[in-house]
């Protein structure tokens, strides 16, 4: 909390100093000794105006992790707006040829007409509104076409890159109209008021300022709530949030059009203070210098863009009238050096410093280095111990006990009573009227990968509220009938039904986890930059829209469902604890955890005892009975046949991409077709003995 | 590159270095090869009699003599005349006085010594053997020599026609076929019957094409209408392009061409002309696709193998390339400053291994500095190499300055040409046919030998080959080291066709990486076809686009389709399988 509050009142100082002290400087009478000369406040101005690009990249970098290297485009756009509109503005006594109609460049280039999309700028409302609006559109519609095909990390690097490059050969060429290479510029008078003024470029600098801090504040304000958990999930584990129902198409084309849209911003108010726009500031290499602006700063912290900005800025300053060819040097230089030796950037120092200490600390006294933590954990939970090690099968009863209550709350049961007299032996008397229906229907579904048959013609059907568990061999096509039935995978053929009527074949892995299917991996793929409480979060039913999201934002998440949902699987203790310090078996627990935040219908659980201990294992397998009593499906696919065994009711045997046999466990355990799959022939195991 | 799961020991084992040595020697070859393809042999006139006479009557005063002189000499037709003609017209031809009552003709050459003294050397007009040798400063004091000049606008004339006549006659085609074009479009029907002459001693076959084309176009303007009309008809048939515009005009601007029948002649052959010329520019355009493709598929070869292995984009390949022309460059100042002239040409067979070695030194250099730390973090990658090469680019321009250039070796000069008016210049076939060696190595070390074996390993289950014993570092190593030295041998190519300039990086870079993200890394088929798709379709839609800015409008329409393509296939033509190829992500 009080970090919080720190952040604000620095922000206020530096608002205060930024948009009040700087400009009184200026005001002051030139002979005063504390008078700040023009040059260094348009100076100043400029690098402010660069911070906003770098705040629009922070954003989309450092939380989204999309590196984009085109951001220079829409910066330019942004100018290239503002810039024909005071085009405008330099009027017929201003310009050399003295044209009405049509800027000078034209005249020389002989160019006859206004081109159709000049003549909107003479509004100053339009152009403004066009300098934040059309790279955002722009974005809003490259950002589609990249982001729908699925492209990831580095291609989009290169694709951005590709973008930039040919923007900037679109912009010099002469016949566009835009000036060319020359760009636009002499340009002489902003809404009636001269830009050679200093009280113009006072004002102008004003507004750059507040616009900077305004930025930041809502970039703030977005980020510390429900969508900065969702950015950084995107960034480090998108699959899964696709699992969890999330459009990660839509919300990759908002954080990559909001940061268009500030480059555009910046564009526009940097034109005016520096009076020229070319293609020169179109392309690959201003691209990459607001990467490093960013890398250099830092880009886990919003703070880290501007800052690298107007450090890198200055130190370009600098040096070009210094020593103009050392530039490139130092700014290759640059990059390599963050990247090695400060990943982090400058606001990430004092904390490499710590771990530094910490790390170099711990090698003096346990003699090891330790495994490096995750990059922004705190230390671990209080009590690590607690659950593999306590509890003997009396815990796991008790734990059951309280789980069925718990489940009871949460789903509000359809049998009355609690769940705690069948406990063991797994066998769960289950009325069959009541649960006739079979909530998911598979139909002759058949998978092919490039000609290897995965799946061939599977029949299979789940009723509603069972507790079903899925054994086979490895290859038998378990995991691909899950990834059929959660839209990772489409068939060839076949038809996949939940519920009465809802086609799952239709619908993307996104839609089918909204329609109440949930899904647990193989392996835990939980968030592990999140805490567990944060990962919780991410999943609980709600509106996963942007839109639903953004209005969100200003609700208070209710923290009591949360927590017995982690009550429920036993993580109650580590709401805190970042889930990548967890063992392997409470991972496990918290995916079934966020699986149930998300209030499912049809849960799909994958393996989830691998890896557990045997307490652990019982304690899993009470816990989706329970689920499965308390009126939710559960299948689950297992190997451990002990277990199996131990908590099923109906088992289903796969083999080979079909279905084998169905029933109880012991049924299938004695039929011949299960024991020659798994065991092989007798006549083969008579052929071994004699050898 | 994984798209086996056995390997093939039909051809045994080969050792890697067996492998280089093999690549290398084929390159080798390959320049040895083409230098014997271009072979020509010079054509003489007839020799003629009391040559020296004339020479002696060049050197009167007197204009009439002269002029008697010039033509004698010029109706000869040798071609031995023609230095010295020249010489006359360059103001080069002096008249030496090296003893008293003695005179001689030379040819005089401006030497500057390595002392730093200016000589004069005087070589007999005739035969060009030196005659002698005087100091500058004396000769010009002393009066002994005197420069021949002509006397007469006739004389002048007599000169201008004599060069054009000879120099059908010259050795070099080149000459002889722009002198046979310059007498085609001079409108004089007068030197029918030297092209004529010439044409009946002339063996080469586009001279011969040449000369019959001037020929044919000087007889258009002929008086009697048959000859008009047959000359239109062969200049179709010959695809006279060069008479094009004449043929045009005399349909168009007066005076008009009177006969009908020479009329329809004229719109046939020119119909024909501009259908061949069509034909031509596509057939054009698709070489010039390929040889670009093939510089293409050389850069992406070397992107995609280190991308496919260890999920490294390297941005600074194209500065590799860079330093592979520039290492062509310095061992070409190196020949010429230290090598006769004769042997100059020879840097050529060394800059290609030269080239690859150096390059691929750079190449594991950086792997070793800065690449290796950052494993497993391709976009920091991407960074790193950003800034190394932003760093190179500059350190090339302050080494070597802005504008370099590196002269194709003379055997290198001219090219095909299957068609007439379709050169197919031999440094692009040459470019081609490195590329498909290089093709042909590449996947050969990666499928038959040891090394490729371990590099195959590795790029499919990293963790899993180093379990078993290899080495990944080293495999890492030398694969960056060999992927960045294919664009070294790139960049080599590259100086045969155009300038080294430390900006030739970033010109091919961004092409080069659409290769790799068009083409996926599951496959070497897959670079070769973007390759060529790209080179090919570029190529193909600048002259479509056509204007100025052709080119920079075919290079926005191909990289909107490949956005678009994208689509379709985000992870490109052929990319890689299986769970463990979830690199860069």
């Amino acid at each position: 909390m009080s970090n919080k509050w720190n952040q604000w009142i620095g922000l206020g100082a530096a608002s205060i100093l930024l948009v009040v002290v700087l400009p009184f400087l200026n005001s002051l009478s030139n002979d005063s000794t504390f008078w700040l000369p023009d040059y260094y406040l348009n100076l100043f101005g400029k690098y402010l105006a660069l911070g906003i690009m770098a705040l629009g990249l922070g954003l989309l970098w450092g939380y989204a992790g999309i590196l984009s290297l085109g951001q220079a485009v829409f910066f330019g756009l942004g100018g290239y707006s503002i810039g024909m509109y005071l085009m405008f503005n330099i009027g017929a006594e201003g310009s050399k040829y003295g044209d009405p109609l049509r800027p000078d460049f034209m005249v020389w280039v002989q160019i006859m007409e206004l081109p159709w999309y000049w003549p909107p700028y003479r509004s100053f409302a339009f152009a403004l509104a066009s300098s934040f609006l059309l790279p955002a559109l722009c974005a809003l519609l490259f950002g589609y076409l990249m982001f729908r095909s699925r492209i990831q990390g580095v291609y989009i690097a290169i694709v951005t890159q590709a973008a930039a490059f040919a923007a900037w050969l679109l912009f010099s060429r002469n016949e566009t109209g835009l000036g060319g290479t020359n760009g636009l510029t002499d340009y002489k008078t902003i809404l009636g008021y001269s830009l050679l003024a200093p009280s113009t470029q006072r004002v102008l600098y004003i507004v750059t300022a507040v616009c900077l801090l305004g930025t930041y504040a809502l970039l703030l304000w977005l980020t510390r709530g429900k969508m900065g958990h969702i950015l950084r999930a995107i960034r480090d584990g998108e699959n899964r949030l696709r699992f969890l129902g999330y459009s990660i198409t839509g919300f990759k084309m908002f954080v990559f059009s909001l940061s268009a849209g500030l480059a555009g911003l910046a564009g526009a108010l940097y034109v005016p203070q520096v009076c020229i726009i070319t293609p020169a500031q179109i392309g690959i290499m201003p691209s990459l210098e607001v990467v490093v602006w960013v890398a250099v700063g830092g880009r886990e912290s919003l703070i880290g863009g501007p800052l690298g900005a107007v450090l890198i800025s200055g130190l370009r300053s600098y040096l070009t009238t210094i020593a103009p060819v050392m530039w490139p040097f130092v700014l290759g230089s640059l990059f390599v050096a963050t990247v090695l030796l400060f990943p982090q950037g400058l606001v990430g120092i004092p904390k490499q410093f710590e771990r530094y200490m910490q790390r170099s600390g711990s090698r003096w006294t346990s003699g090891s280095r330790r495994a490096p933590l995750p990059a922004a954990a705190s230390g671990p939970s209080d009590h690590p111990d607690q659950l593999s090690l306590g509890g003997e099968e009396g815990k796991a009863a008790e734990g059951a006990v309280t789980a069925g209550a718990v489940a009871h709350r949460l789903f509000g049961s359809r049998v009355e009573g609690d769940g705690a007299n069948k406990v063991d032996g797994g066998q769960v008397a289950e009325p069959a009227e009541e649960r006739a229906e079979p909530i998911l229907r598979v139909e002759k579904v058949t998978v092919s990968f490039e000609g290897f048959l995965a799946l061939k013609d599977l029949n299979f059907s789940i009723l509603d509220g069972e507790l079903r568990f899925v054994i086979g061999p490895n290859g038998a096509g378990k995991t691909t009938m899950l990834d059929v039935i959660c839209g990772k995978v489409k068939p060839i053929q076949g038809k996949v039904i939940f519920g009465q009527a809802t086609n799952l074949l239709a619908l993307q892995e996104h839609e089918v986890a909204n329609t109440g299917i949930g899904r647990k991996f193989q392996t835990p793929t939980v968030f592990p930059c999140h805490t567990v409480f944060d990962n919780l979060l991410l999943s609980l039913k709600s509106r996963k829209t942007v839109g639903g999201t953004l209005v969100e934002l200003r609700m208070r998440q209710s923290q009591e469902r949360l927590l017995e949902i982690l009550e429920f699987v036993g993580l109650g203790y580590h709401t805190q604890t970042f889930a990548g310090v967890l063992s392997h078996g409470q991972r496990q627990w918290l995916e079934i955890a966020m699986l149930l935040a998300q209030e499912p219908k049809l849960l799909l659980v994958d393996e989830p005892v691998a890896g557990m201990t045997g307490r652990e294992r019982d304690k899993t397998g009470v816990l989706l009975q329970a689920i499965a009593r308390e009126h939710a499906t559960v299948l689950v696919i297992e190997h451990d046949m002990e277990f199996v065994r131990h908590f099923s009711n109906t088992v289903t045997v796969l083999h080979e991409g079909t279905l084998l046999c169905e029933g109880k466990m012991v049924d299938v355990q004695k039929d011949p077709r299960v024991l020659e799959v798994y065991l092989g022939r007798e006549e083969e195991e008579a052929h071994a003995a004699n050898h | 590159m994984v798209n086996r799961q056995t390997v093939h020991i039909r051809l045994g084992r080969l050792s890697w270095w067996t492998m280089v040595v093999c690549l290398l020697t084929c390159t080798l070859l390959l320049g040895v090869g083409v230098e014997l393809v271009y072979a020509e042999e010079p054509v003489t006139g007839e020799k003629g009699q009391s040559k020296e006479s004339s020479l002696q009557g060049l050197a009167s005063p007197d204009a009439t003599t002269q002029n008697d002189a010039l033509k004698a000499l010029v109706d000869l037709n040798d071609i031995a005349f023609l230095p010295a003609l020249t010489a006359l017209n360059d103001g080069t031809l002096h008249v030496w006085r090296d003893a008293p009552g003695s005179e001689k003709i030379a040819i005089i050459l401006r030497n500057i010594e390595l002392d730093g003294r200016e000589t004069i050397s005087l070589l007999h007009p005739l035969t060009g053997k030196e005659l002698g040798k005087l100091n500058a400063t004396d000769a010009l004091t002393e009066g002994q020599l005197e420069m021949v000049t002509v006397r007469s606008g006739e004389g002048r004339r007599v000169v201008k026609a004599g060069l054009d006549r000879l120099r059908l006659y010259d050795p070099d085609v080149v000459v002889r076929r722009a002198t046979a074009a310059k007498l085609g479009n001079g409108g004089n029907p007068a030197v029918v019957p030297l092209l004529e002459q010439a044409l009946s001693g002339e063996s080469h076959k586009w001279v011969r094409h040449d000369i019959e084309v001037a020929i044919n176009q000087l007889r258009l303007d002929e008086a009697d209408e048959e000859v008009r009309r047959t000359a239109a008809i062969r200049l179709g048939e010959i695809k006279g392009l060069r008479a094009l515009g004449r043929m045009k005009a005399l349909l168009t601007e007066e005076p008009i061409e009177p006969s009908d029948s020479v009329k329809a002649a004229l719109k046939g052959a020119i119909e024909s002309i501009e259908s061949y010329q069509t034909w031509q520019t596509v057939v054009g355009s698709a070489f010039n696709g390929i040889s670009l493709g093939s510089v293409l598929f050389m850069m992406g070869l070397g992107l995609a193998i280190t991308y496919g292995l260890m999920g490294v984009i390297n941005m600074a390949h194209g500065e590799m390339m860079m330093i592979g022309a520039y290492t062509a460059f310095v061992l070409q100042e190196a020949f010429f400053y230290h090598l006769p002239p004769s042997l100059q040409d020879s840097y050529f067979f060394l800059a290609l291994p030269a080239s690859f070695v150096v390059t691929a030194a750079f190449g594991l250099l950086l792997e070793r500095s800065i690449i290796r730390f950052l494993y497993g973090r391709p976009l920091e990658t991407l960074l790193a190499t950003w800034g190394v090469s932003v760093f190179l680019e500059q350190a090339a321009r302050w080494y070597f300055g802005d504008l370099t250039s590196v002269n194709p070796p003379v055997f290198m000069r001219g090219g095909v040409e299957p068609m007439p008016g379709l050169v197919l210049p031999y440094s692009r076939i040459f470019i081609i046919g490195l590329a498909v060696v290089a093709l042909l190595g590449v996947s050969l070390l990666l499928s038959r030998t040891r090394m490729g074996l371990l590099v195959r390993a590795v790029t499919q289950n990293r963790s899993m080959s180093a379990c078993v014993g290899i080495s990944t570092r080293k495999v890492d190593s030398w694969t960056f080291a060999f992927g960045t030295g294919l664009a070294g041998l790139a960049g080599c190519a590259i100086s045969l066709i155009g300038n080294v300039d430390p900006t030739v990086g970033k010109t091919y870079i961004v092409e080069s990486f659409m290769v790799v993200v068009v083409g996926g890394v599951g496959k070497l088929a897959g670079t070769v076809l973007s390759a060529l798709g790209i080179g090919v379709f570029t190529k193909i839609f600048e002259p479509l686009i056509g204007g100025t800015g052709g080119s920079i409008y075919a290079k926005l329409f191909i990289l909107g389709a490949i956005i678009l393509f994208l689509q379709v296939r985000p992870t490109g033509l052929f990319p890689a399988k299986g769970r463990a190829a979830e690199v860069g992500t």
